[in-house]
């Protein structure tokens, strides 16, 4: 099973590359879902990350 | 602008320009170290290799002609046409040619590196040949001439450059603690296996800055990599991104072709109306690849895709293993860096003497290239080129006692004692004409001079002796294990 950490950046990943496509892309709405996608992406990178580290 | 609308033209050219670099670099080390390492009469031989290898072991040349004089001509063959690779030798064609060419001279030097990869055991077992020979799988398949390369090939050097970096940052996360508490860069630069001119500055850089770096690691491996199927800017500059980090680790470590190869991958990410907006280059309208080519760059990216399957479960698996390979053909590998650090550093000294019954002062060592021996030489500057014994040194100091898999210790040292010109041409000063009497293996522990001490002294090292790792021996045979394993 993969751990949480791995499934929060992929996640991420996947959000931001599909937020950024949708920004570039699209206008109205999808513009605005792109935008959203975007900040989860960034999230899910940020909680991925921070979450293994132990300082 | 949507991806296949972009052109990449520039971007096939140069990546094939520093791919025929990277090769160049490896065939000559095949050429000046083969022979003395995996030869008939290297540290492992060539003949007893042909007698055992089959055929799912990886292709090789060397299995139906186990020979030096077949090595020679394999690795100058390989210099040969990565020559013309560099020199951009099928784009001189007539545009029917170029493209058969292209893929002709691609295969022969892919082919030529599989021979030395899997007949090179132990001493071709790093990640980077296995990375070498995917990307170069995938140059086949480029192009020349004047028109395009397939969209689709292109985007599996993104692939390629996606699971480098990614599996490379997963194996730290789930691997040493210290790349969790931060503390990995305190001890990188002093115990990685060679050090450069850069590594003792690096490693007394400020202990902030290497919580930072540990911090940049972490968003450089994991977050950043996903920006290289993001639109333009975002994917180019992700790729300037892997390419400053893969830069600083030039700067601080000799790291044969890894950071080189990474960095040749990273060119894929970008596009040619990025580079000709930021370099004074203009890229040419390019005519769309052969049918025939795209057809066989489809099918190519069926294959690649299908033998992904191993690999990405791996890159998933809590379990991940570094430097793999899941096909005998290493089309389609996982990879990673530094899943541990170790936090002291060892090295090994041979010593010879020409006494029978030796004083300590009657030894004199014999000194590698880059394997940190003598305390007051400076770390030296090689990589890309790669050496290979001295890299499996440092693998072998870890141990106190030379393991099953440093048996080639052993041959190493009966080499030494009969002067073996062709092994001693490994090393960078042999003292003795032809051969001591007795030779043995000193362990040190070693680390950087404090700016002080090398102020004081002029030193880079400091060192202690830990203890013999072979104790002298006029004959030492083939070792506690019997022998060879590759």
């Amino acid at each position: 099973m993969t751990e949480r950490f791995v499934q929060a950046i992929v996640v991420g990943g996947i959000a931001l590359v599909a937020g950024l496509w949708a920004v570039e892309l699209g206008s109205g709405a999808a513009w605005w879902g792109g935008v959203g996608l975007v900040v989860m992406g960034v999230l899910g990178f940020a909680w991925g990350i921070h979450s293994e580290l132990s300082v | 602008m949507l991806p296949w609308e972009e052109g990449y033209w520039l971007v096939r050219f140069l990546l094939q320009r520093g791919l025929a670099a990277i090769y160049l670099c490896a065939f000559l080390v095949a050429a000046t170290q083969f022979r003395p390492l995996a030869g008939e009469n290297g540290l492992f031989s060539l003949r007893s290799y042909a007698e055992r290898a089959s055929v799912t072991d990886g292709p090789s040349l060397f299995q139906f002609f186990p020979s030096d004089r077949a090595v020679a001509l394999a690795a100058w063959a390989g210099v040969g046409l990565s020559l013309v690779a560099l020199l951009a030798g099928p784009y001189f064609l007539p545009p029917d040619l170029a493209v058969p060419a292209s893929m002709g001279l691609w295969f022969l030097l892919w082919g030529l590196c599989q021979s030395f990869v899997n007949a090179g055991g132990l001493f071709y077992g790093y990640g980077w040949e296995s990375m070498l020979l995917e990307t170069g799988f995938l140059a086949v398949f480029l192009g020349a001439g004047p028109t395009g390369p397939p969209v689709l090939i292109v985007w599996l050097f993104s692939w390629l450059l996606f699971r480098n970096m990614f599996g490379a940052g997963l194996i730290k996360m789930r691997g040493d603690r210290c790349w969790r508490d931060l503390t990995a860069m305190d001890f990188h630069y002093e115990t990685q296996p060679m050090p450069n001119p850069g590594s003792w500055f690096a490693h007394h850089l400020s202990e902030r800055f290497h919580r930072l770096e540990v911090v940049g690691n972490h968003v450089v491996e994991l977050a950043v990599p996903f920006l290289y199927f993001a639109p333009e800017p975002y994917a180019s500059v992700a790729g300037v991104l892997t390419v400053g980090f893969q830069g600083w680790l030039m700067l601080t470590g000799n790291f044969s072709w890894l950071n080189a190869l990474t960095i040749v991958q990273a060119i894929a990410v970008t596009s040619d109306r990025t580079l000709a907006a930021v370099l004074p280059v203009s890229a040419p309208a390019a005519a769309p690849a052969p049918l025939y080519l795209q057809v066989l760059a489809a099918g190519v990216t069926l294959l690649v895709l299908a033998l992904s399957y191993y690999p990405v479960t791996n890159m998933l698996s809590p379990n991940q293993r570094m430097n793999a390979g899941f096909d005998p053909f290493h089309i389609v590998n996982t990879y990673g860096a530094f899943g541990s650090i170790t936090k002291e550093r060892y090295g090994l000294v041979v010593e010879g003497t020409n006494q029978e019954h030796p004083e300590e002062g009657d030894w004199a060592a014999y000194s590698f290239k880059g394997h940190p021996d003598d305390p007051s030489k400076r770390p030296r500057q090689w990589a890309p080129y790669h050496l290979r014994l001295d890299w499996q040194l440092w693998f072998a100091a870890m141990r106190p006692r030379p393991g099953r898999r440093q048996q080639w210790v052993f041959t190493l040292l009966e080499r030494l004692l009969d002067g073996d010109s062709s092994v001693e041409g490994l090393l960078a000063d042999v003292p003795f004409d032809d051969g001591p009497e007795k030779v043995r293996v000193l362990r040190y522990r070693y680390r950087f001079t404090t700016p002080e001490e090398r102020a004081e002294s002029g030193d880079w090292w400091v060192r202690e002796r830990v203890g013999a790792y072979v104790p002298a021996t006029s004959n030492p045979g083939p070792g506690p294990f019997g022998g060879e394993l590759r």
